[in-house]
């Protein structure tokens, strides 16, 4: 079973740097998408659900903690896994986050942090995930 | 209790394979104990194919083999760079295959002298190995990193266990 | 810990992180450094402790070998990302560790970083900034946090 995979950050830099780690999930990747906003991740939604949404936070005309509230307000979407990827790192919004019941991962952020945290948040379901680290050849080896 | 017998009690009747420094090693012999000490700045990486019972460690001691391309070819395990690929080829050779292989890394400290580390090699160390795995798409399973205390590794290949052995004592990495 | 240090701590670990790349420890640049790009992050506390003021700015600004480093760090194919697209996003990563470090009990807003084309302009060094240098093998990074309130 693929993964659909939404990635929200107003950095495109980001953006890139996030799906590259998705990657090395083992995951099998159905369609990863992209928004630069609350807003046009909730556009993008509204096309279709997805199985993991990794959510930034401060973002230009919606930032992410008001993305997270629609969508547990949203029957269709509140049962999506949430993982907030940010720079973030105050005491109050990181126990918001565990409030909300998603995930955390602080930037700047390792290849397994980013992975323990995906795994984490998708624990719930059956996605096949082999948890092994390595996925295809590379460049050297 | 120094290094190299406190891992000789837990591991009694292996045969020892040293890997000195700027060396690597890889073996299928279920009965070889791999072992690399006084990882300082220098960076050692263990790989394990748990299948085929195939195990490597390397021993770097520079990140980037464009300073020395001689050495580097005369010696490839000086650096991550040119270290690296050889030990999952030389693994992949004796049979262990990449989605399988599980890698954990340790050592580069820091021993400022003078209370100063200026070139921080220890790191530079730790991050070419980190580069370099990621762009190859590999994970690291566990890792033991800087601080200022020199490491001994031991990795038995019948098992797949890695021994970290540091002025702490004796644990599983 | 002194702000400069904890400025200085910032930079290195995101760039230690994301880049691979580490800083000289305790040096300072040879000569006057050449910045190739620059990037301005202004920041508000919207909630919790008053420790840092109500606003402020981050500044990070870099030479051009050392940001092209930087960026095949961080992407396997840095070539369609611009440097300032990049430098900005760094900028927001160490504006979130400083500001985490600092004043943990208070909560920010972070702007989007302004990209400043061109020639990146000098730092504003005056009473209420604080402003570290970087050495990299390939260059410089210089940060400034600046807190007028």
């Amino acid at each position: 079973m693929s993964l659909d995979v939404l990635v929200v950050d107003d950095s495109p830099v980001m953006r890139r740097m996030v799906k590259r780690n998705l990657d090395l999930t083992g995951f099998e990747l159905g369609k990863v998408r992209e928004a630069k906003n609350g807003r046009d991740a909730l556009d993008k939604l509204s096309e279709g659900v997805v199985d993991l949404a990794l959510v930034d936070v401060n973002m230009p005309v919606m930032n992410g903690i008001e993305l997270i509230k629609a969508m547990k307000n949203d029957a269709r979407l509140q049962a999506v896994p949430v993982v907030v990827v940010s720079s973030e790192a105050s005491n109050q919004r990181t126990a918001e986050f565990a409030d909300m019941g998603v995930g955390y991962v602080r930037k700047p952020f390792t290849p397994e942090e980013l992975v323990e945290a995906i795994i984490g948040a998708l624990s719930g379901g059956d996605h096949g995930a082999t948890g092994s680290a390595l996925a295809g050849s590379g460049p050297d080896f | 209790m120094s290094h190299a017998s406190a891992a000789h009690s837990s591991r009694s009747g292996a045969r020892k394979i040293n890997v000195g420094i700027s060396e690597l090693q890889v073996s299928r012999d279920t009965n070889a104990l791999i072992m690399t000490h006084a990882l300082g700045s220098c960076v050692g990486v263990a790989i394990y194919d748990p299948v085929a019972h195939v195990g490597g460690l390397l021993h770097a001691q520079l990140p980037d083999s464009r300073v020395d391309a001689d050495k580097a070819a005369r010696q490839p395990a000086m650096f991550v760079n040119t270290g690296l690929p050889k030990l999952f080829k030389d693994a992949y050779a004796q049979g262990a295959q990449k989605e399988r292989l599980v890698v954990k890394i340790a050592g580069g400290a820091s021993f400022a002298s003078g209370g100063r580390d200026v070139n921080r090699i220890g790191a530079r160390n730790v991050a070419a190995v980190r580069q370099m795995l990621l762009r190859n798409r590999v994970l690291i399973a566990a890792a033991a990193v800087g601080g200022n205390v020199p490491r001994t590794l031991a990795l038995h290949i019948g098992s797949g266990e890695l021994l970290l052995i540091d002025d702490n004592g004796e644990r599983k990495l | 810990m002194e702000l400069r240090d904890q400025l200085w701590r910032a930079v290195a670990r995101t760039f230690e992180c994301f880049c691979f790349l580490v800083p000289h420890e305790d040096e300072q640049p040879e000569g006057a450094p050449s910045y190739a790009a620059a990037a301005w992050l202004p920041f508000a506390r919207v909630d919790g402790a008053e420790v840092l003021g109500k606003e402020g700015s981050l500044t990070l600004r870099a030479e051009r070998e050392l940001l092209d480093r930087a960026l095949e760090g961080m992407l396997e194919d840095p070539s369609s990302s611009s440097l300032q697209e990049g430098l900005g996003e760094l900028a927001n990563v160490v504006c979130g560790q400083v500001l985490g470090e600092v004043a943990p009990d208070a909560v920010f807003d972070l702007g989007s970083p302004d990209r400043l084309e061109g020639e990146a302009p000098p730092f504003p060094l005056d009473a209420a900034s604080v402003r570290a240098e970087l050495v990299f093998d390939d260059g410089v990074i210089e940060v400034g946090l600046h807190l007028p309130s």
